[in-house]
């Protein structure tokens, strides 16, 4: 029943979507974009909660800052889309394994990375009139609100998504474990350090997915229904895949009418309040 | 079952460890606070590595591989994980992990096998209750049942009853006890319980500055070696049913 809400929704969602002069193109970047909101949030599940989502964990300024430099040096975006998901992986090494951030470390260098990408956003918007307003537009909100028309991309994307979420679903328990730490996962007879360097590398995938996909806007996974546990129902797991595609497409909707750079942050200050809101006492249990 | 010879833990004893435990035996592990009661069994679970040899099944530990290794050696060492979002029998289903194929659900026995641990470990009433959200001792009794039920061949476990009320403290005897009723599996505990290490098992070594100093059966335990090596008075007294020792404080010393 649930499911079936959803999926109403969300095609309600499209609809509207492709119905204010959108390409259908747009609105699959967006449903790709909603797809890999889900697998980050699925596998950021395997961490203790609150994980700071791509947003506030300052993973979107970084990856952001990187498209706009790289983007300076090659003027191919496909060049660009490739290097992106190294940078991520090199991201989630270089914080989670070498720096080795808490939770609360995350927050507070997420903090310091979006301020410096809003500094050079900023700069670059008001300081430089050569800046393209609508590049800056696209990265907040992915493709689809810079209005690419190629089809062919997301297609593309989609199936290596569908091949993530069959692998985590089959996965479950393995991931589950893993949450439990070392101990227990060693003592189920498994490699942590294999297994970590392998999920590190999923999360650095779906972060650079996400971040090009679906922009800042990918921040869904913060106020969406957790998708955590073992034995999630495949009934469930499509209602709350079709809760993501339908809340990617209504924040598609929402950059159309009113313009990603408007939306952008605010989106960027709603999820955030309401992830301090939810996690403050976690992160600073002295507060 | 398994064997140490020449062990030597990092306090300096003189004495290296060196030792016997037969297969379907309970040994009991006692000694002061920094005895090296933990680090003896953290040495058998493979969290550091002594000198001297330890063998399991008569292979050495350093040869058993990572995948096998769930087979010869369960461990609780008491931690308990963090925000833990499972229900509990679904945690308690992955301490069967290690038997199924990769990427492959649970079988049948499995979840068969974790419900029968619900009920031994008297864990029905929080069944489909979120893990982390368990009482305390309801929370140690699950831990204990994950390490029980992964069946390894060797059970391993760190001041099991730690905190625990006297309704779990039975629960935990009789689940030891019947692990190892077959006689295939084998039970080493370290406890600062000394009741409760006389009544569950069939050994008992007492450990002082990283060395065995006693090998003694549960029978034999008394006031004097409990003086000699806690540096307590106690009154040892015998239950009534099986004749073991039951260690009482005096009051006001």
């Amino acid at each position: 029943m649930a499911f079936g809400f959803a999926l109403a929704a969300a095609t309600a969602a499209v609809c509207t979507v492709l119905a204010v002069g959108k390409s259908p193109a747009a609105a699959l970047w967006y449903a790709a974009g909603g797809y890999a909101c889900f697998l980050l949030g699925r596998i950021d599940a395997t961490g203790p909660p609150p994980a700071p989502d791509y947003l506030h964990s300052g993973r979107a300024a970084f990856l952001s800052l990187c498209i706009i430099i790289s983007t300076r040096f090659f003027s191919s975006t496909i060049a660009v889309f490739c290097l992106v998901p190294v940078l991520a992986v090199l991201f989630e090494f270089y914080t989670r394994r070498f720096l080795t951030l808490g939770r609360r470390d995350t927050v507070l260098a997420g903090i310091a990375l979006n301020l410096l990408f809003a500094v050079p956003a900023l700069f670059m918007l008001s300081a430089d009139p050569r800046f393209d307003t609508a590049a800056l537009s696209g990265l907040l909100s992915g493709p689809a609100g810079a209005s690419i028309g190629a089809i062919y991309a997301p297609a593309a994307v989609i199936p290596v998504l569908v091949a993530i979420h069959f692998f985590a679903r089959r996965a479950a328990p393995e991931l589950a474990l893993l949450s439990l730490g070392r101990s227990y996962f060693q003592g189920a007879g498994m490699n942590h350090e294999r297994a970590r360097t392998a999920l590190l590398c999923a999360r650095g995938l779906l972060t650079s997915i996400t971040l090009l996909v679906a922009g800042w806007f990918g921040g869904a996974v913060l106020v969406g229904p957790a998708p955590r546990g073992t034995k999630i129902g495949i009934a469930r797991d499509l209602s709350t895949l079709a809760q993501y595609l339908c809340f990617a497409q209504i924040l598609l909707l929402a950059s159309s009418l009113a313009g990603s750079i408007f939306i952008a942050p605010l989106w960027f200050v709603v999820t955030g309040v309401v992830f301090f809101h939810k996690n403050m006492r976690r992160i600073f249990p002295h507060a | 079952m398994l064997e140490l010879r020449g062990v030597r833990l990092p306090m300096g004893a003189e004495t290296p460890i060196s030792l016997e435990f037969e297969t379907g035996s309970i040994t009991a592990i006692i000694g002061p606070s920094g005895s090296g009661k933990s680090l003896l069994l953290a040495a058998v679970a493979r969290r550091f590595s002594p000198p001297g040899e330890i063998l399991i099944a008569g292979r050495s530990l350093s040869g058993i591989t990572q995948k096998e290794y769930p087979l010869y050696v369960s461990y609780f060492d008491g931690s308990t994980p963090a925000d833990f979002g499972e229900t509990l029998h679904d945690f308690l289903l992955l301490a069967r992990a290690h038997m199924k194929r990769f990427l492959h659900p649970f079988g049948e026995h499995h979840l068969q096998a974790a419900d029968s641990a619900i009920e031994a470990f008297d864990l029905d009433e929080y069944r489909s209750r979120v893990f982390c959200t368990l009482p305390s001792d309801a929370l140690r009794r699950a831990l204990i049942a994950l390490s029980v039920l992964r069946d390894s061949e060797l059970l391993l476990m760190d001041d099991p009853v730690a905190g625990l009320g006297i309704h779990s403290m039975g629960i935990v005897q009789r689940a030891l006890a019947r692990h190892t009723m077959g006689g295939d599996r084998t039970v080493l505990f370290a406890s600062g319980d000394l009741s409760f290490a006389a009544q569950t098992a069939d050994r008992i070594l007492v450990m002082e500055d990283g060395a065995v100093v006693e090998d003694i059966a549960p029978e034999s335990l008394d006031a004097d070696i409990i003086r000699r090596y806690f540096r307590t008075e106690v009154l040892v007294s015998r239950n009534i049913y099986n004749g073991r020792p039951e260690v009482h404080f005096f009051p006001g010393t």
